[in-house]
C-alpha cells in the first residue's frame, strides 16, 4: 500500500493572471501514508503548489492527480473529501457561533447522519484538546486556540491526506509542538501529510521526505537526512541548516561526518565516535 | 488573482493622466445618463460607450471579471419586475387599448391549479432595464478608482474649495481610506473563498436557502477582520498625531490639463444633451415607465 501515489504532478506549471511565473515543470509522486515537509524560501511557490493539491488552483500546464482524479475536471468540494487543507490564518474561515458549529460545519456539507457527525466532530476536538470549549464562541479563544479550531474543523472530516500551509508559524512552543504531535500521530495512523514550513528543526525530527523548492522549481527531493547533506543547495535557496546538522557540520573538521537529524541521535553519534 | 480586483494600477493612458476631477465627473455623468434612460437599446448603448472608456484606459479584462455577478441581479430584476410590474398602478398617459402581454406562467399551466403568476413581458423588459442601470454604474465606477493614485485623489479632494470651506481632512481621510482598502478587502476576500471552498463549501449552487448559508460562511470572516483592521488602523492613527492642527503638504502634485477641459465639456454636453432626449422628446424612455409621484 505504501507504494501507491495518492497525489500526482505531471509536468505542472502555473503562471498567475497576469503572467507570473510561479510553478515550473514540477514532477512529484506524493506516495500514501508519507510525511512530507516542502520548504523554500519566500515566495518559491510552495503555496501555490500545494494549492493544486486540491483543486483551488489549476496547472496552466500538466495535470495535478488526486486519487486517480484530474484535478482539472474535478470539482474542489469534491477533493476536498480527499485532501483536507489547513490553512495559516485561521480567521480566514471561522464564521460560525460556537466552536462546536465551527468543527462540524464541514461534516455537515458532506451530508452525513447526525451521530457520525457528533462523533467525528467530539473525536476532532479532543484531538486538538478543545473539547471542553465546544460550547465557546470561536472570538472568545486566543490565537492558537483559534488555529487549532481549524484544524480540527478540518480533522472531522477524516480525510486521507492533509496539507498544513504553514502551521506553526506565529505559534509559541508549546502549541508548534502541539501541532506538530498532532501530525505525527495522523501521520502514525497512516495519513499522508503534506507539511509547508521554515521550521528546519521539525522537519529535520519528523519529515519522510522534503521537498526543496526554488523559483517555482522542486529542485531537490530526498529525504531530510540527504537533503541537509547537500548544504550548496539549501544555501542557494536562502535556507538554514536545522541546529542539530549545524553542529554537526561544524564538528566535521574533526573527523565527524554524520548528518544526524535530532537531538539523541547527535548525541549518541558523538558517543559512540568518542568512544571508538 | 484577486476576485474583486479594484485597485489603482499603473499605466499611461488618456484616461490616467486625467484630472480626477474629470473622472468624478465622468462618473456623475454615467449617473445622470443612466438615470434618463429605461430603455434597454439605450441602455446598451451607454453601456458600451463605458466599455470603449475602459478600453481607452487600457484596463485588462479580468478586472471586470467579477462582474458576473452582475448577472445574476439582472435577472433578479427581470424576474421580480415581470411578476408585480402591473401592481405599480400609475403608468401616467399610456393609450387606452395597451394591454400588458403574458410570457409565461412561473407557475406553470401543467401545474395543479395552474396557470398562475404570470411575468408580464413589460415589466420584463423594465426589470431588465433597471439591471443593466446597475450594469453601467457598476462598470464606470472602477475606472475612476483604477486609473486614479489613491494619494491623488486624496490631494484632489482636499483642494476643493467653496469660499472659504473646504473638505474637513477627516471625511477625505475617510473617503480615501476606503480607497485604499478595497485590494485589503478583496484579499481578505479570495483567502476566504479559498479556506471555505476547501473543506467543501460549494459556492455556486442552486438551493437559494443553502447559498445564504454559503454566503454567511464568506462574509463573517471578512467583516470581522475588516472591523478588527479598521480598529487596529486607528489605533496607529492616534500614534502618529492624526487630526493634529497643521496644513498638509503632497508630494504629489496633479497637473489640469487642456484636455481636462475638453473632456469636462463633453460630458457636461453629452449628460444634458441625453437628459433633454429624455424628458423633453421621450426617447430612450419607455411608454409604460411607472410614475413616482411622491
Ligand atoms: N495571488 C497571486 N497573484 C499573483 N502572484 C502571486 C499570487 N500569489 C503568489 N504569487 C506569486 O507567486 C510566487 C510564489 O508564491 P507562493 O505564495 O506560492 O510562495 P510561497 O513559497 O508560499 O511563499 P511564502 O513562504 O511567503 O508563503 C511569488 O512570486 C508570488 O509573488
Ligand atoms: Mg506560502
Amino acid at each position: 500500500m505504501a507504494s501507491e501515489a495518492i497525489i500526482e504532478t505531471r509536468d505542472l506549471s502555473y503562471s498567475y493572471p497576469g503572467g507570473i511565473s510561479a510553478l515550473s515543470s514540477v514532477n512529484l509522486e506524493i506516495r500514501q501514508g508519507e510525511f512530507v515537509a516542502i520548504i523554500g524560501s519566500n515566495g518559491s511557490g510552495k503555496t501555490t503548489l500545494v494549492k493544486h493539491f486540491n483543486g483551488l488552483l489549476k496547472p496552466s500546464q500538466g495535470h495535478v492527480m488526486v486519487d486517480g482524479l484530474d484535478t482539472r475536471t474535478t470539482r474542489v468540494s469534491e477533493l476536498s473529501r480527499i485532501v483536507g487543507f489547513v490553512f495559516q490564518n485561521p480567521d480566514h474561515q471561522i464564521f460560525a457561533y460556537s466552536v462546536w458549529e465551527e468543527a462540524s460545519f464541514g461534516l455537515k456539507l458532506h451530508k452525513l447522519d447526525a451521530e457520525t457527525v457528533e462523533q467525528q466532530t467530539t473525536e476532532a476536538l479532543q484531538a486538538v484538546s478543545l473539547d471542553e470549549l465546544r460550547d465557546r464562541h470561536p472570538r472568545a479563544l486566543s490565537r492558537g486556540q483559534r488555529q487549532r479550531l481549524a484544524t480540527a474543523s478540518i480533522l472531522a472530516l477524516r480525510t486521507p491526506v492533509l496539507v498544513l500551509d504553514e502551521p506553526t508559524t506565529g505559534q509559541d512552543f508549546l502549541s508548534r509542538r502541539q501541532i506538530m504531535a498532532l501530525a505525527v500521530e495522523l501521520h502514525a495512523d497512516g495519513r499522508t501529510v503534506l507539511m509547508v514550513t521554515h521550521d528546519m528543526a521539525l522537519v529535520a525530527e519528523y519529515a519522510t521526505r522534503v521537498i526543496v523548492m526554488k523559483d517555482g522549481a522542486a529542485v531537490c527531493d530526498a529525504s531530510p537526512n540527504e537533503v541537509f547533506k547537500q548544504d550548496e543547495v539549501l544555501k542557494s535557496t536562502g535556507l538554514d541548516l536545522p541546529p542539530v546538522a549545524k553542529i554537526a557540520r561544524g564538528l566535521r573538521a574533526y573527523g565527524f561526518s554524520d548528518t544526524p537529524l535530532t537531538q539523541t541521535e547527535l548525541v549518541e553519534n558523538l558517543l559512540t565516535a568518542i568512544r571508538s | 488573482m484577486p476576485t474583486i480586483d479594484i485597485q489603482y494600477f499603473k499605466e499611461d493612458s488618456f484616461v490616467h493622466r486625467l484630472h480626477p476631477f474629470t473622472k468624478v465627473l465622468f462618473e456623475i455623468a454615467v449617473l445622470v445618463i443612466a438615470a434618463a434612460f429605461n430603455e434597454p437599446l439605450f441602455l446598451a448603448v451607454v453601456i458600451l460607450a463605458i466599455i470603449g472608456v475602459a478600453s481607452l484606459a487600457k484596463i485588462p479584462v479580468r478586472k471586470f471579471r467579477y462582474m458576473w455577478v452582475l448577472a445574476y441581479i439582472v435577472l433578479f430584476m427581470v424576474i421580480t419586475q415581470g411578476v408585480w410590474f402591473t401592481s405599480f398602478g400609475d403608468f401616467g398617459d399610456i393609450d387606452v387599448e395597451f394591454e400588458w402581454r403574458t410570457l409565461f406562467h412561473l407557475w406553470p399551466a401543467w401545474a395543479p391549479g395552474g396557470p398562475r403568476i404570470p411575468v408580464i413581458l413589460e415589466g420584463a423588459n423594465y426589470g431588465f432595464s433597471l439591471g443593466l442601470r446597475v450594469v453601467a454604474i457598476s462598470l464606470a465606477f472602477p475606472i475612476l478608482v483604477l486609473t486614479t493614485h489613491p494619494s491623488d485623489l486624496t490631494r484632489f479632494l482636499s483642494q476643493i474649495r467653496i469660499g472659504s470651506w473646504r473638505i474637513p481632512y477627516n471625511v477625505i481621510f475617510v473617503f480615501t481610506t476606503a480607497f485604499r482598502y478595497i485590494p485589503t478587502v478583496s484579499r481578505e476576500f479570495d483567502q476566504t473563498l479559498d479556506a471555505q471552498r476547501s473543506r467543501g463549501v460549494n459556492f455556486g449552487g442552486y438551493n437559494p436557502i443553502r447559498q445564504i448559508r454559503v454566503v454567511m460562511t464568506l462574509f463573517v470572516p471578512v467583516l470581522t477582520s475588516s472591523l478588527l483592521s479598521a480598529h487596529d488602523l486607528t489605533l496607529a492613527l492616534e500614534t502618529r498625531a492624526f487630526g493634529a492642527p497643521t496644513e498638509r503638504t503632497f508630494i504629489h502634485e496633479v497637473h489640469w490639463r487642456r484636455a481636462d477641459w475638453g473632456v469636462c465639456a463633453l460630458l457636461i454636453i453629452i449628460a444634458i444633451g441625453c437628459l433633454i432626449l429624455a424628458n423633453s422628446y421621450g426617447l430612450g424612455v419607455l411608454p409604460y415607465t411607472p410614475q413616482r409621484n411622491i
